[in-house]
């Protein structure tokens, strides 16, 4: 299709096509299949984009090669798995991990890979640290994240979560909050289905000087 | 006149005749053949897809209706009496602010709908707003997705936009056009992947 024609799609979509050029551009629409698909498509875009909030065009998020949808599967399933057991499931030490990401910290698998913590190496001079846990697709619920450094006990909340469209909570806390240590963090899921019981993280902090 | 139309014209005096005769399945075929356009020109003309599917039913009744009983007097030009048909009951519609559904094309035209190769014709608004979301999420650069938002969102001219984003006209054009055709096969997958 010429540039011209895209040109006509657009003015006729937009409602700026008037008398006679109107009149020949429908007429068009019955004749020219080619046209008929660009028209379809520039209705469903505008559409389309009438419900969409300016964010979500603004703040795409970059996923990180090793961010890819698969590797949240697994804990979906455990989520699932672990439907009406009532237990929870405990960190356990063997292997380390280092994050490419440092101001990520990013709760992929309850146990650890390999049964030991992941290990976030956060930069001394962050001031937020991105929280972020993948659910996988399918559930509702209000979740919170209770997060608790094993070293002196101290906790912090955060309530309210939601699984966004790729099944991943996420949330920004103060740095502050999250110094060297071990760390445990138990998310809880509230109402909607399937019943969730809930699950623990455990990681390591190192904070880089 | 160019070849392809006077062929097509051709076509639609055929159709036309076979509905005269009493052949069922040329009112199938003439449905397959009009919908898509049809429902262009009513979602351009009402402004909303559901209200536009009023005028899809409305429009094709009265052509039957009309062709069953041999009123069109130039069938070669079947085409442009069905889109005036189609612009009629929309101004119509528009006027009386009613909605009017009768069952004599309705299971037909939704089969049809099914079939056609406009992959948005049966989707609800929120669900185009979705395919419109994945599209955006596979926009690499952000300059083109914003170009997009605020032209379609807050429908802002496009030499403005050009001189702002240091684009050309083309280049706008080119945006656009990948867009749609983008748009298109994301919803012809989903579509493929339900049936």
């Amino acid at each position: 299709m010429s540039l011209a024609r895209s040109e006509r799609v657009r003015l006729y979509v937009a409602g700026r096509l008037e008398g006679e050029d109107r009149e020949t551009f429908e007429a068009a629409l019955f004749e020219d299949e080619t046209l008929l698909s660009e028209v379809e498509a520039e209705q469903a875009l505008r559409t389309g984009f009438a419900g969409m909030p300016q964010a979500a065009v603004v703040k795409k998020k970059a996923k990180p090669a090793w961010a890819a949808p698969q590797r949240w599967l697994p804990l979906a399933a455990s989520f699932v798995l672990g439907i009406g057991t009532a237990a929870l499931w405990h960190a356990q030490s063997v292997v380390s991990k280092i994050q490419p990401n440092p101001e990520v910290v990013r709760l992929d698998t309850p146990r650890g890979p390999a049964g030991g913590p992941q290990t976030f190496v956060i930069a001394g001079d962050v001031t937020p640290v991105l929280i972020e846990v993948a659910i996988g697709l399918g559930f509702n619920q209000v979740f919170s994240l209770s997060v608790t450094r094993v070293n002196d006990g101290k906790t912090f909340s955060i309530e309210g979560l939601r699984a966004d469209r790729e099944g991943m909570l996420s949330a920004i806390v103060p740095a502050d909050k999250l110094t060297d240590g071990t760390y445990t963090a138990v998310l809880r899921g509230v109402g909607g289905k399937p019943d969730l019981t809930p699950i623990e993280f455990g990681f390591r902090v190192e904070r880089r000087k | 006149m160019p070849e392809a139309a006077a062929q097509l014209q051709l076509i639609d005096a055929r159709l036309a005749a076979r509905v005269r005769a009493g052949d069922a399945s040329a009112e199938s075929d003439l449905m397959r053949r009009f919908m898509r356009p049809v429902l262009a020109v009513a979602q351009h003309r009402m402004g909303h897809a559901e209200n536009a599917w009023d005028v899809v039913q409305e429009t094709l009744i009265v052509v039957l209706e009309r062709l069953r009983r041999g009123e069109i007097e130039d069938p070669t030009r079947l085409a442009g009496f069905v889109r005036q048909t189609a612009v009629n009951v929309a101004l119509g519609l528009l006027r009386k602010q009613r909605r009017q559904r009768t069952d004599t094309a309705g299971d037909d035209l939704f089969v049809i709908a099914d079939e056609c190769a406009n992959p948005f014709a049966k989707l609800e608004r929120a669900e185009i707003v979705a395919l419109v979301h994945d599209l955006v999420e596979e926009m690499p650069v952000e300059r083109d997705r914003m170009l997009l938002w605020r032209h379609y969102v807050l429908d802002e001219d496009k030499a403005a936009l050009c001189g702002e984003f240091a684009l050309s006209d083309e280049h706008f054009d080119r945006v656009l056009h990948r867009a749609r055709s983008r748009l298109r096969a994301i919803a012809e997958s989903r579509r493929a992947s339900l049936r």
